[in-house]
């Protein structure tokens, strides 16, 4: 990871791979801790279409919430602590496999049943 | 010697490829209306796609991103989500079409309603997808559609004025708003989005790499060069065969003749297997581009090589567009019309999704030694001015000339 | 003021004014620096609302470089920064 970078361009909107190369989901936003006066620090990645309606201009949130859910952490949305991270290059990698971090809602059991594919 | 084969093979299968019910409805109706006139916007197009898979190609080789992913990364979420929507709007009137068009075909050897061909065609191509490796599929409806050069063949043979051939080469600036409404269409038909997005995807499902960017120049150059042909072949013999008569195919099933008259029933065969196959395959590209497109963008595990356990959600997302597909033709709104339809509003979103794959093409940052050359650079330049040109004027010609009823 | 969440979200869509209300423009991008093993923010990068920025296209030209040391508060519906351009840099 670079020791210098800037947010929007680098990590927002970047395609997260867990450790196995599994793609698992996009950088919808950033989660930072700290107030004026005093440091900011990276906390966290958000990621999931919980997230979206914050990204999208405040004209049309209500309409974003209606279409792609309020921000509900652990269903529609998830964060990803920032430890968790590994390096930020073409994509984010993340350090554990995308199931142990609650990245996982992607799978679809009764799929796996169905041969061929 | 092994991989300049597998190379060949990979060019005929594009080669193979290239039309779709856009450029055989399209084509056949321009030869049959104005004759060779309208020859020279058929090599814009083809330039075009040619263009734009090259830079999508190579930007997916080298950065491992495909269109979608670019989209995301360099517009953000709120231009992303609007370029998505309208991208998967023309995407699903595109697989409407084509399933509408196989549809069309199966009617024509056995008399029974229509939707029920629709769905059975549909079932099949789902099934075939299903079974069949992503290389296989490509080679498999590519290799078949080479059956379109009957159409080539039926040009040549019925011996065409090869001087009106050639000055139909030449653009002629007519006052017919119908003639432009063709221009616009046989220009959009060759530069369907759907097939970029499916190109720079099968780039990053075929895992290529830097190493595998002379396969991409061959491809875009001699695969969409050689299966422009195609479309021109559809226009000459249309313009030989159906242009005296006065007859415009507003049927699928007249396509077929341009090679049954010359060749008899061989050439009816050769057409019929080559058309089935080509709008066939052209359906499974315009369902897995629509996937590929939402999955991107989401970020969710894609490509037929992760298997459908392995990319559910992409899997439930093609299955859908084939749904979606059925709905529309459902509504029993005429496949020929939805394919006018589809070509021509696709043109209208394509510079959403073209300047963003251009602007990277160009950057050093993401592309370093391959970046844009002299001419990639400067002729993508041009042909964003021209698609800007071409999609102001879609919508207008479009209702201008009753969707070319004139 | 004590530390809570803020999201990159909400920093985009604030408006940057100088204490006594001059408009400075809207955050672009926040630039963050390693700093024993953490990565805090530099600074943010502001600039006006162009056409190019409205389009959704990254990286629009000139911007300059605002210390995060210089923002005085974060309101619900803007940023409060010392001074306009007393720690600005062009980029």
């Amino acid at each position: 990871m670079d020791e210098r970078f800037d947010l929007v361009y680098r990590l927002l909107d970047d395609q997260l791979v867990d450790v196995d190369g599994r793609r698992c989901g996009r950088v919808d936003d950033v989660e930072l801790t700290g107030a004026a006066g005093e440091p900011l620090v990276v906390t966290g990645l958000l990621t999931g279409r919980g997230a979206y309606a914050a990204r999208l201009p405040a004209r049309w949130r209500r309409l974003a919430r209606a279409l792609f859910g309020r921000d509900v952490r652990g269903s529609t949305a998830r964060r990803v602590p920032w430890t968790e991270v590994s390096d930020v290059g073409v994509t984010v990698a993340l350090r554990r496999r995308a199931a142990d971090l609650g990245l996982d809602g992607d799978d679809w059991r009764p799929l796996d049943r169905v041969p061929g594919g | 010697m092994k991989a300049v084969l597998q190379i060949a093979l990979g060019i005929i299968a594009a080669i193979g490829g290239f039309v779709d019910i856009g450029d055989l409805v399209f084509n056949s109706q321009a030869g049959a209306v104005f004759g060779y006139e309208l020859m020279w916007a058929v090599p814009i197009g083809v330039l075009g796609i040619g263009l734009y898979a090259e830079m999508c190609g190579r930007v997916a080789a080298v950065t491992k991103r495909p269109v979608f992913d670019v989209i995301r990364m360099r517009m953000g979420l709120t231009t992303g989500l609007i370029v998505l929507v309208a991208s998967l709007f023309v995407n699903l009137l595109t697989v409407a079409a084509e399933i509408g068009g196989v549809g069309l075909l199966l009617q024509l050897f056995f008399d029974a309603p229509f939707t029920l061909f629709a769905l059975l065609g549909a079932l099949a191509l789902a099934t075939i997808i299903w079974f069949v490796p992503f290389e296989g599929l490509e080679r498999l409806f590519g290799y078949a559609g080479l059956a379109l050069f009957v159409f080539v063949a039926a040009a040549l043979y019925l011996g065409p004025d090869w001087h009106s051939v050639a000055r139909g080469f030449v653009p002629e600036a007519k006052s017919s708003t119908l003639y432009w409404y063709f221009v616009v269409g046989l220009v959009a038909a060759a530069l369907m989005p759907y097939e970029v997005y499916f190109y720079s995807s099968g780039a990053v499902e075929e895992r290529w790499g830097p190493g595998d960017l002379r396969v991409n120049r061959l491809n875009a150059v001699i695969g969409y060069g050689i299966g422009g042909l195609l479309s021109l072949g559809i226009m000459v013999s249309a313009a030989q065969l159906f242009a005296p008569a006065g007859v415009s195919p507003d049927h699928l099933g007249t396509v077929p003749l341009l090679a049954q008259v010359p060749f008899g029933e061989t050439g009816l065969l050769l057409a019929l297997l080559g058309m089935l196959f080509a709008i066939g395959g052209a359906a499974v590209d315009a369902s897995f581009a629509g996937a590929y497109s939402i999955a991107q963008f989401a970020g969710w595990e894609w490509g037929k090589y992760r298997r459908a356990s392995g990319a559910p959600r992409f899997t439930l997302a093609w299955l859908l567009f084939f749904a979606l597909g059925l709905i529309v033709l459902m509504t029993g709104i005429d496949p020929l019309d939805l394919t006018e339809y589809s070509v021509v509003l696709s043109v209208v979103a394509l510079p959403l999704t073209y300047l963003p794959v251009l602007l990277i093409a160009r950057d050093r940052t993401f592309m370093g030694d391959h970046v844009n050359g002299a001419i990639a650079g400067s002729l993508g330049w041009v042909y964003f001015v021209v698609l800007v040109v071409v999609a102001v004027v879609a919508i207008p010609l479009l209702l201008a000339t009753n969707a070319g009823a004139g | 003021m004590s530390a809570g969440v803020i999201k990159l979200s909400r920093l985009l869509e604030l408006r940057v004014e100088a204490e006594d209300g001059t408009p400075v423009g809207r955050v672009h991008d926040v630039r963050v620096r390693r700093v024993d093993g953490r990565y805090e923010v530099e600074g943010l990068i502001v600039g006006p609302r162009g056409l190019l920025v409205r389009l959704g296209w990254r990286r629009a030209r000139q911007r300059d470089v605002l210390a995060w040391k210089d923002v005085m508060a974060v309101d619900p519906d803007r940023l409060v920064v010392r001074r306009a351009n007393s720690s600005a840099r062009r980029m």
